[in-house]
């Protein structure tokens, strides 16, 4: 019987229980704090400790069911057991099954706020309704304290040149994975949309990857398997990651 | 304390509207644009990068600071160019192609003026052509930026661009922004890396030779 470990990001909790309780493989979730990427050292710390407390032998690979997750994964090492990540940036590639289908909403649209039901449920009070984004909401409480600090002409500046990028925002996104009730969700993510004037789209999700990830079919284009001894680069190019042994 | 120790606070301070008269009255002093440049907003800036660096200053404090440097020099720039004062090079800044986010690139592009520089601001989701016609124009430095590595891949797409245009050994490439690393400078090729606005400034003058 073939077992996996695999650890993975909160945001991604439903599709993969869902996933794990029907493929052949026994699989041993393992799920950590969301939102985690926002401190990047710490996501990889948290990684590196889980892939070390796994015993020889207990899985015959560990998945990370996490992409680049603005560079978490990069630099961890395997150790005994072969690690393999999918070759993507973030979760919406693993909502969308592809990290092509990613690439073709993200040229459509750049400016997207993604949203899900898994975040939403799991969100913590006072952090931001989008998957990975900068809250433009927290621009309005740092207003006051910049009139105090900075006077009212430097705090109408700031909040200008701060709150610019928001600008180029465009869409709100919700995916829909097919697991839970999404309604009050999508709801969350269509009032966003329309409070900033935004174009709200509905999105099918695809488990397409999460359930090659889990079921063992780990094709070299849309997976990276890191063998013992290796680390994980990002090459920056469209093939995202890439093995390197780990010099002694 | 002198008008020009006084504009240079102003500047460090933030205060764009105290700092555009200082400048008038200077200027109708008899000071030398160039001497108030120099000595009032180079200088400012300078101190608001060791500020920055030093966790006194933090990026709201540089945005105004940057602004105020800025008022003022939109009063001495068409002195400065009446004067024949040239520039120390010209940098072509953006944020690469697919990436909307300027608050750093912005950051970056201020304090290279602040310290003398010619500013060619492409702005945001810049095109790799872009940055070609801007080396073609006359840039000597091409800034780029990415706050995602979803667009990361993109600075190296405009290296190759620079290369395929055959001018990419007419300007040196630095780049920067949050999922970027040295590391990822030398895989793509890139002159220098800096990991904040004001390392960017000394980079930029350590790559051209004129720290």
């Amino acid at each position: 019987m073939i077992r996996y470990t695999a650890l993975t990001c909160e945001a991604l909790a439903r599709p993969v229980y869902a996933i794990a309780a029907t493929v052949e493989p026994v699989i041993s979730v393992r799920l950590y704090r969301q939102g985690l990427h926002n401190t990047p050292k710490k996501l990889h710390r948290t990684l590196q400790d889980e892939v070390d407390a796994v015993q020889p032998g207990e899985a015959k690979a560990i998945l990370m069911v996490y992409g680049l997750c603005g560079n978490s994964t990069v630099g961890l090492v395997a150790r005994h057991t072969p690690l393999v990540i999918p070759r993507a940036h973030d979760c919406i590639t693993l909502y969308l099954g592809s990290r092509q289908r990613y690439q073709t909403e993200f040229e459509a649209h750049p400016g997207t706020y993604w949203y899900s039901l898994d975040f939403l449920e799991r969100l913590e009070p006072g952090s931001n309704v989008a998957l990975g984004a900068t809250d433009l909401g927290a621009l309005d409480e740092v207003y006051e304290e910049y009139i105090e600090k900075y006077g009212q002409d430097n705090a109408d500046y700031l909040m200008e040149v701060m709150g610019e990028w928001g600008k180029h925002y465009e869409r709100a996104a919700y995916i829909d994975m097919g697991t839970g009730d999404g309604r009050p969700y999508e709801q969350v993510a269509r009032d966003q949309a329309e409070r900033r004037n935004w174009l709200f789209e509905k999105k099918q999700g695809d488990r397409r990857l999460l359930e090659m990830l889990l079921k063992g079919d780990w094709p070299e284009d849309e997976f990276l398997i890191v063998p013992p001894g290796h680390t994980i680069i990002n090459t920056g190019d469209e093939m995202l990651l890439r093995a390197q042994l780990v010099e002694e | 304390m002198s008008l020009i120790a006084e504009i240079r606070q102003a500047v460090i301070d933030g205060q764009a509207k105290a700092v555009v008269p200082k400048v008038e009255q200077a200027l109708a002093e008899g000071t030398a644009p160039d001497v108030i440049l120099r000595e009032g907003l180079i200088d400012a800036m300078k101190e608001v990068g060791r500020m920055f660096e030093e966790g006194e200053y933090f990026v709201p404090e540089m945005l105004i600071a940057a602004r105020a440097m800025q008022a003022a020099l939109k009063i001495l720039k068409p002195l400065l160019v009446a004067q024949g004062v040239e520039s120390i090079g010209k940098v072509a800044i953006g944020t690469v192609k697919g990436d909307l986010h300027d608050i750093g690139k912005s950051l970056v592009a201020m304090m290279l003026e602040g310290a003398g520089f010619e500013i060619m601001d492409l702005g945001v989701d810049v095109a790799p052509e872009k940055f070609v016609d801007a080396v073609r124009n006359g840039a000597r430095i091409v800034a780029m930026s990415a706050l995602l590595t979803t667009t990361m891949p993109n600075m190296k797409v405009t290296i190759e661009a620079l290369k395929a245009a055959g001018v990419r050994d007419q300007a040196i490439v630095m780049i920067g922004g949050a999922p970027v690393t040295q590391t990822y400078a030398d895989e793509i090729g890139a002159d220098g890396y800096s990991s904040d606005a004001s390392s960017a400034v000394r980079k930029a003058q350590e790559l051209l030779g004129v720290a």
